[in-house]
């Protein structure tokens, strides 16, 4: 059997068709493919940049969890046994006998000045390391720290928590990390919000924390607050606080003052 | 033979051979499109309109002079190495590599020898004419290749260029066979049935190019899209 030219061309022509359809159907599929591949690849690198990212930020935290620790520990150990030398030798001072006024005014004027030092440099020391949050956990802290606060200014503390009581205890990351967040939150109310009153409710369930701070200050747009650098750092640390303890928080803008709503998921509870 | 004679027996080729017709108005729907959608043209998709233009405007000659009965051969080898020469300047537009313009330029070097040695009856008319569509059909599979490693496009169906070259790919190997064959069908009395028969095919095959590119020019918002996000 023998073929014309025509038939030729036609069986050819349909042939060569079907590989250029095929060719054309291939490049779309392995295009898209590579497209997937392209996406996971992506996220497969931020999720390990967000990672180096977080552990970094948990490194930084710590150091300067230990360079507080330290500052603290040098306070407390040598400016304050300086003071209380100093304060032997004025003790020594104010019982010999004077008899010129002035000089007995002027040693008990330094027994005063000592003895404000000497609480200034506990008061510190015990604010850079909160040793009531490591020996008896987060809601006897904050309570410490707010009623602390509230002898010192006109705000009136209000403090709820729910299905926690006071001798839960978290890891020692996320206590230090909220109670961080909290006294932050407390110092940007104090000092910016004109609040007189501030309520904090903490409540845990599922294994998540949630928090809400709440004040009745004139409020804030969160917007200007972080493009501003010198207000915007308290908050950025909050959240960079949180995200190394899967936490998020959420600035809310209440027809009166500022609404915080912290979440702190996967948070087990220490035995 | 006066304009209106000429007009009635292009009417008369028309209605008896309809798939030249089609071929030669199909090239309005892509340049009605790539009007419609002129404001999301790029440097390559504004010379394939023009392409276009060349195309319709350098296939009138083609219809009057068969109209008019006159040898028009020379004529219709040139306008195919214009139009692959068209479609590797669409290419050549669009790469900025230098290396790969050296290549695109060494192929169009490789066609003008081919069109003058056909000029100057070195070689016979329109034997080598399917080694142009090879060259073209190379740089669209490369082109292809491309495409497959670049990774910002999302859905290849929606990207314009994806369509553009997919009609020249479609038209060079496709119509490779039917340009191998002219030079074995092709005698001094043109009018055979097989030459009619390939030019039928022909026409298709081109017809669907066009397809492809009008296709390409609606999917121009969609890239204009894709380059603003």
């Amino acid at each position: 059997m023998k073929f014309s030219i025509e038939t030729y061309l036609i069986f050819g022509t349909a042939i060569l068709i079907f590989f250029i359809l095929s060719f054309i159907v291939f490049v779309v599929y392995y295009q898209r493919k590579q497209f997937k591949l392209e996406i996971t690849q992506n996220e497969e690198r931020q999720a390990i940049e967000l990672d180096f990212q977080k552990k970094l930020l948990e490194n930084s935290m710590e150091v300067q969890e230990i360079e507080r620790r330290r500052l603290a520990k040098d306070l407390h150990d040598e400016v304050g046994a300086l003071l209380s030398v100093l304060k032997m030798g004025n003790n020594q001072l104010v019982k010999k006998e004077v008899d010129d006024e002035s000089i007995k005014k002027l040693v008990n004027n330094n027994k005063e000045l000592i003895d404000e030092s000497i609480g200034l440099v506990r008061s510190i020391s015990k604010d850079l390391v909160p040793q009531t949050l490591e020996n008896f956990g987060l809601i006897h802290a904050i309570d410490e720290f707010f009623r602390k606060i509230e002898k010192n200014s006109d705000i009136e503390f209000k403090f709820l928590h729910k299905n926690i009581s006071e001798k839960t205890r978290f890891t020692p990351k996320v206590e230090l990390s909220v109670f961080r967040v909290i006294q932050e939150l407390s110092n940007n109310a104090m000092k910016h919000s004109e609040a007189t009153k501030i309520d904090l409710i903490i409540n845990f369930e599922n294994k998540t924390l949630n928090l809400i701070f709440a004040d009745n200050g004139i409020g804030f747009i969160k917007e200007d607050v972080l493009s501003n650098p010198s207000t915007g750092l308290g908050i950025r640390n909050i959240e960079s606080r949180l995200s190394i303890i899967n936490g998020s928080l959420k600035i809310l803008n209440p027809e009166k003052g500022a609404r915080f709503e912290i979440e702190i998921s996967d948070c087990h509870e220490k035995n | 033979m006066q304009l209106k004679e000429i007009l009635d027996e292009i009417i008369r080729i028309g209605i008896k051979y309809p798939e030249y017709a089609v071929g030669s108005l199909i090239p309005i729907l892509p340049l009605g499109v790539g009007i419609y959608r002129r404001k999301y043209s790029t440097k390559s998709s504004k010379f394939i309109l023009f392409f276009i233009i060349i195309f319709i405007v350098s296939d009138i000659p083609l219809w009057v002079t068969t109209a008019l009965d006159i040898h028009n051969l020379t004529y219709v080898y040139t306008r195919t190495f214009g139009i692959y020469t068209c479609l590797l300047l669409v290419y050549f537009i669009g790469t900025t590599k230098k290396s790969d313009k050296y290549i695109l330029f060494s192929f169009l070097f490789v066609m003008t020898l081919g069109l003058i040695l056909q000029i100057f009856g070195l070689i016979k008319k329109g034997q080598y004419t399917w080694v142009y569509g090879f060259l073209l059909g190379s740089v669209s599979v490369w082109y292809f290749v491309r495409l497959i490693n670049y990774p910002k496009i999302k859905d290849l169906l929606t990207y314009p260029f994806f369509w553009f070259n997919t009609g020249v790919l479609f038209y060079c190997f496709s119509t490779l066979l039917i340009y191998f064959f002219f030079q074995f069908s092709i005698t001094t009395e043109i009018k055979t049935q097989t030459y009619f028969l390939f030019r039928s095919i022909l026409e298709y095959l081109t017809s669907v190019m066009f397809v492809l590119f009008a296709i390409g020019f609606w999917n121009l918002k969609n890239n204009a899209q894709i380059n603003t996000k």
